[in-house]
Formats: C-alpha cells, sequence, structure tokens
C-alpha cells in the first residue's frame, strides 16, 4: 500500500468520529441557531434575544472571571511547577508527577464532592482555615463573589496534574546538549528555565491555553453539581452552559440554546485563531 | 590561557563493570591544540565532559591553569565547548546564540555588540545574524558552535567531534579553518575524535585511547613511525597497517612458507615464538621473483597519485590477518596497479617492518 493510502486509512476512523460527534452536530447547533421554533429562517433573532436575556451577560461575566482566575493559574502554576520538576532529580520528579496526576483520576463529579465537603466549615479538615476567613457556613463559603475562585479552584485540582504531565513531555523534548551548552553557557537553574526551556515549550504552552479555554468556556459540571447539592446557594443559570441547558430542557427553546453553544464555540475559536497566529503553533521546525 | 592536566582520573558510570576512563593521566601545554582519538567507547567524549564539569569525576584530579576544577560548576571553569551536534539555541538568531553567555555575564550591550560582530567577521557569518539556526546550512551551523565558543574568549576550547555532521569535502576544508584559527587564537584547545586522519592532520600531539585506557600520546609522525603496541599501529594510518601472525626462526620471521628477513638490531631483541608483524601498505612492494608472500588481488582502489591493492593471502597464510580488514593492503604506484583476480608476490620491505608481542600486544624494540 502507498504511504499517502495509509496516511488516510490512519485518520480515517477519527475522521468519522470528527463528524459524526463534532462537525454535523455544529452544523445541526447553527440550523437550530438561525431558525424559529417552527423551523423558519430568523437570522440573527435568536442571538439578539439571547443577548438581551437578563441572566446571559451575568452568565458571560462569571464563565469570565472563572477563565481569567483559572487560565492565568493553568499558565503561572503548570509551567512553573513542570519546569520545577524538570530540574529536580528524575526519581523525585517522577514522585511528583504522580502524586500530582491523582487528582485527575477522579471523576469530575467526585472532585466537585469532595471539594463541596471541603469547603463545608465545621466539617472540613480545614474548618480552622475557613472560621479564620470569617466562613461559618456553606452559603459563606460559596458566596457568589467566591464561585469564580472555588470553581477555578476546583478545575486547577482536578486538571492540572494532566497539564503537568503535557508540559514535562514538552520540557523532556528539549536535547540534552542545549540544556549542557545553556551549563557552559553561564546559565543557572533559573535562567536556563527562562530564557531556554520556556520559549522551546512556547507552543505546547499555546495548545494548553486553547484547551483550557474551550474546556472552561464550557464550564457546566461544577456549578451544576453545586447547584443541586447546595439548593439556593448557587443559582442554576450560573455559567453559559447552564442557562443553555435551563432554556433548552425547562423552557423547551432549543432555538436560544442553541445560539448560546455557537456563541461560545466562536469565541473559542478566536481565541484558538489569536493564539495560532500569534505563536506558530502548527509551524514545522524551529 | 591555560594548561590542563589530568592527574589519574577515572569514571565509572553507575551499574557498570568497567571503568569508562581509567586512570588517565595528561598534560596538555598551553596554546596546544591536543586530539583525543579511539575507537566509540573508548572514553575520549567521557574524558573532555569531565573536563568541562559534565560529568563527576570519580577519582583523580582536572587542573586547569594549576588549579584543581573538581569542585567548580561548568559556568565557573572558563571552558567553552562546541558539541557534536552544535547545540545551538534554536529558538535564538545567530546574534543572539554568540551573545548569550555574555548577556548571562552580564556585559554591557555595547560591548556584546562588538564581540559579537568580531566574531561574526572572523567566523564569515556577518550576513547571517538574523538568521534562526534552522535557517543555515551544516556549515553555517558549525561555524555558529564554533562562534559561540570564541566570542567568550575562554582559557580552553574544548570539542567534541566538531566536524562529523558535515559532508566529506567541506570536513576537509572545515579541519583546516580551525586548525588555523586556534593556532591564531593561541587558546588551549582539546579535540575529540574518532577519525584518525583528523586527529593526525589537526592535531599538534594526539592522545590514543582504548578501552578507557590511554595508550600513546605523541606527535602525529611519531604515532606513525612509532605506535606502542599494535592498538595504536592499527589504529593510526589509512589504510590502516597490516598486522600478520608470524614465527620468529635464525633466517628471520616466517609468514606462512615465506621467510621475511628481520633487520638485525630487532632480531636480537627478540626471542624465538610467535610475533604479530606490523607492515604499512607503503612498507610492502610488488615481486615478481618467487620469494615473495604469495597472494590474489580481490579490490584496486585507485586514488590518482597512489593506488591501494586489497589482497587474500594464499591458503597456507591465510586467516592469519590480525587487524579489521582480512585483506593484506599495499600501496603501489596506479600505472603499474595488477587487475582484480590476478595472483601476486608482496616483497616486504624489511627495515620497515615493526614487531609486536602476540599476547600483550607491545612493540617489541631494538
Amino acid at each position: 500500500m502507498r504511504p499517502r493510502g495509509s496516511g488516510y486509512l490512519f485518520v480515517a476512523p477519527y475522521v468519522v468520529l470528527l463528524i459524526a460527534v463534532g462537525i454535523y452536530p455544529v452544523g445541526y447547533a447553527i440550523n437550530l441557531a438561525l431558525t424559529t421554533f417552527t423551523a423558519h429562517f430568523a437570522g440573527l433573532k435568536n442571538f439578539v434575544n439571547v443577548f438581551h436575556n437578563p441572566e446571559f451577560l451575568p452568565a458571560l461575566e462569571n464563565v469570565a472571571a472563572f477563565l481569567a482566575i483559572w487560565l492565568t493559574a493553568l499558565i503561572v502554576l503548570v509551567v512553573g511547577l513542570s519546569l520545577m520538576l524538570h530540574s529536580m532529580d528524575k526519581r523525585i520528579s517522577a514522585a511528583f508527577r504522580f502524586v500530582l496526576y491523582l487528582p485527575a483520576a477522579l471523576a469530575g463529579s467526585a472532585s466537585v464532592m469532595l471539594w463541596l465537603f471541603m469547603l463545608q466549615p465545621g466539617k472540613s479538615p480545614w474548618s480552622f482555615v475557613l472560621r479564620w476567613f470569617g466562613y461559618h457556613s456553606l452559603g459563606d463559603s460559596l458566596a457568589p463573589a467566591h464561585l469564580p475562585v472555588v470553581f477555578a479552584l476546583i478545575a486547577f485540582w482536578s486538571g492540572a496534574g494532566s497539564w503537568i504531565v503535557v508540559m514535562y513531555g514538552a520540557l523532556a523534548t528539549i536535547p540534552e546538549e542545549v540544556l549542557e551548552s545553556a551549563r557552559l553557557d553561564g546559565a543557572g537553574a533559573w535562567r536556563t528555565a527562562i530564557r531556554v526551556k520556556l520559549p522551546l515549550i512556547k507552543k505546547w504552552i499555546a495548545y494548553m491555553v486553547i484547551g483550557a479555554f474551550a474546556a472552561g468556556s464550557q464550564l457546566f459540571v461544577e456549578p451544576e453539581l453545586i447547584s443541586e447539592a447546595t439548593g439556593s446557594v448557587v443559582n442554576q443559570t450560573w455559567a453559559p452552559n447552564q442557562l443553555a441547558i435551563y432554556l433548552s430542557f425547562r423552557l423547551d427553546n432549543f432555538n436560544y440554546a442553541a445560539a448560546i453553544s455557537i456563541d461560545l464555540l466562536v469565541a473559542a475559536l478566536i481565541i484558538a485563531a489569536v493564539i495560532l497566529l500569534r505563536t506558530g503553533l502548527f509551524e514545522t521546525g524551529h | 590561557m591555560a594548561t590542563v592536566t589530568y592527574r589519574g582520573v577515572s569514571r565509572i558510570y553507575p551499574k557498570a563493570t568497567t571503568k569508562a576512563v581509567n586512570e588517565l593521566s595528561l598534560e596538555i601545554r598551553d596554546a596546544e591544540l591536543i586530539v583525543l582519538v579511539g575507537p566509540s567507547g573508548c572514553g575520549k567524549t567521557t574524558s573532555l565532559r569531565m573536563l568541562a564539569g559534565l560529568e563527576p569525576v570519580d577519582e583523580g584530579d582536572i587542573l586547569v591553569g594549576g588549579q584543581s576544577v573538581l569542585r567548580l560548576a561548568p559556568r565557573q571553569r572558563d571552558i567553552a565547548m562546541v558539541l557534536q551536534n552544535y547545540a545551538l539555541y534554536p529558538h535564538m538568531n545567530v546574534a543572539d546564540n554568540l551573545g548569550f553567555a555574555l548577556q548571562i555575564a552580564k556585559l554591557k550591550k555595547a560591548e556584546i555588540k562588538a564581540r559579537v560582530a568580531e566574531v561574526a567577521k572572523i567566523l564569515d557569518l556577518e550576513d547571517y545574524l538574523d538568521r534562526k539556526p534552522s535557517q543555515l546550512s551544516g556549515g553555517q551551523r558549525q561555524r555558529v558552535a564554533m562562534g559561540r565558543a570564541i566570542v567568550r574568549q575562554p582559557r580552553v576550547f574544548l570539542m567534541d567531534e566538531p566536524l562529523s555532521n558535515l559532508d566529506a569535502k567541506l570536513r576537509v576544508a572545515t579541519r583546516s579553518e580551525i586548525a588555523a584559527l586556534q593556532r591564531r587564537l593561541a587558546v588551549t584547545t582539546v579535540y575529540v575524535t574518532h577519525d584518525q586522519v583528523e586527529a593526525m592532520t589537526m592535531g599538534d600531539r594526539v592522545a590514543v585511547l582504548k578501552d578507557g585506557v590511554l595508550q600513546q600520546v605523541d606527535v602525529p609522525g611519531m604515532l606513525y613511525e612509532s605506535p606502542v603496541n599494535a592498538f595504536v599501529a592499527g589504529f593510526i594510518g589509512s589504510p590502516a597497517m597490516n598486522l600478520i601472525e608470524g614465527t620468529i626462526g635464525s633466517g628471520g620471521v616466517t609468514i606462512g612458507s615465506t621467510v621475511l628477513p628481520v633487520p638485525r638490531p630487532l632480531m636480537k631483541a627478540v626471542g624465538p615464538g610467535r610475533v604479530t608483524v606490523g607492515l604499512r601498505p607503503e612498507a610492502v612492494g610488488l615481486a615478481g621473483d618467487g620469494a615473495g608472500i604469495p597472494a590474489v588481488v580481490s579490490l584496486v582502489e585507485e586514488l590518482g597519485a597512489e593506488a591501494y591493492i586489497y589482497a587474500q593471502l594464499e591458503h597456507t597464510v591465510r586467516g592469519t590477518m590480525l587487524g579489521a580488514v582480512p585483506d593484506f593492503v599495499v600501496r603501489v604506484d596506479p600505472k603499474s596497479a595488477p587487475r582484480v583476480g590476478s595472483r601476486i608476490e608482496l616483497h616486504v620491505k624489511g627495515e620497515s617492518m615493526l614487531l609486536f608481542d602476540v599476547e600483550s600486544g607491545v612493540r617489541i624494540t631494538a
């Protein structure tokens, strides 16, 4: 078989899945977003109506706040921790990576339940810390202003380990000779990290930001579960995805929900395009 | 500038049973270009890396300028190194690659710029300062790697097979450039290669290593003329020296059914019994009187000014060749080179014969 033919064969299963659960549903959502519930063309009316929904902009602000905290923490801490682990003794580094990866092995819902317990003054092993901050009930811990931080904490705790593994893998691709050159040139661990390692893993950082933004803008499990578990402490339209679910399954307005989904998709695509252009993620070689 | 001294230096890698470098003692003079040469795994790169501080030293001491450097980090040793694959920073352009060490040393921008410009001029890199390594040819990358070492103005240069990634023609041109540059800069240089031609053409002195042990260190001419053992004799020279087993008798050394005369002083030094006979390709000629060693030509290499015949010795003596190539190599005038398959007789110029102990390989001298 010719190499080109075998290449197509290798990507074929992915392409089938991409069409079935990616491209076709997006097309379906675009169709829904541009039509009325009676299947008549609506132009951008659904988008305008969603924008004027009193719960849409607050939900968007909530997720924006969450993304600002989470992405910043992810970039700074994941990259920082990976650089630190890469400079350590290999066996100690492997042990740390394993420990940091463990939370990622938990299901998302289990992580939320764990954090609900952790944030419950009186039951949490860290109650004294919560009380020191003046939190005496779950309502205090989960005050609206705290929620972006709480969700960022949960997301970071359950997702950072996986990204550290990815980032460490990226660091492992840097040739040992290049790092030895830096040592001979007089660069210590800090300067080697900043001047040599960091620029060489720039593309992986860009990849992480694109992936994390796409995942973060779709935030759903954490606010939904906490909303269910706490009753009225967190409202059911805290995030745009929750609002979409609420509009579709509670109010039976799938067209508005589709418009929200397309809004989120377009935002993620714009961010991805900007990062791709700025970092040359798809360029080959150096 | 500085001298470099290896004083009984050994290195044993974790979980290894033998020493990668075994009690290496070597004095390298100020401004000298010394070449460490040997086959793969002989310990030459390990020796270099220990001097650079990239590899720990298990026994012994290394001195630069008379001072031990074992407790110093690589950056404190004032040593620059050119690595086999250049190890340029792929994200930096040529100017930044050249100036990186100076930036780390916190030199003023104007001085960095001036030194980078000076080195770029020396190495003919002025037109490439804005390019990334991926936009350079192999030869240009090699020059950038050299420039990165030169710009630091270190006490010692270390070069680990810096020409191995270049094509044959560029390698020949670059090795003379490096040797000339080293003499011009007068910086003590330790150069590692597995290519004995490179070693012989570049080194003020050449140190031959095998299995982590220094075999001989001398000027190139002496290594060729007067090797201390059969390994050095076989390793230095291209094509390699013919090494063949023979038996010393009253009339000389017998190879198969042919008796070759041994110079009288050498005959006195060697007792009866088996020896290894060493003959350079130029120490053997073609004979036609029936008194030579019978052989059949298996290959003729015509190089223009000279030709090399690769000949298989006749059945009576075949199987006793000790070198890497089972054929006997003879240098001849290309005009008189015999054809492949023809029967010839080899005539040995006795005064050029070297004898080695069969067991230890040590050269037997008069």
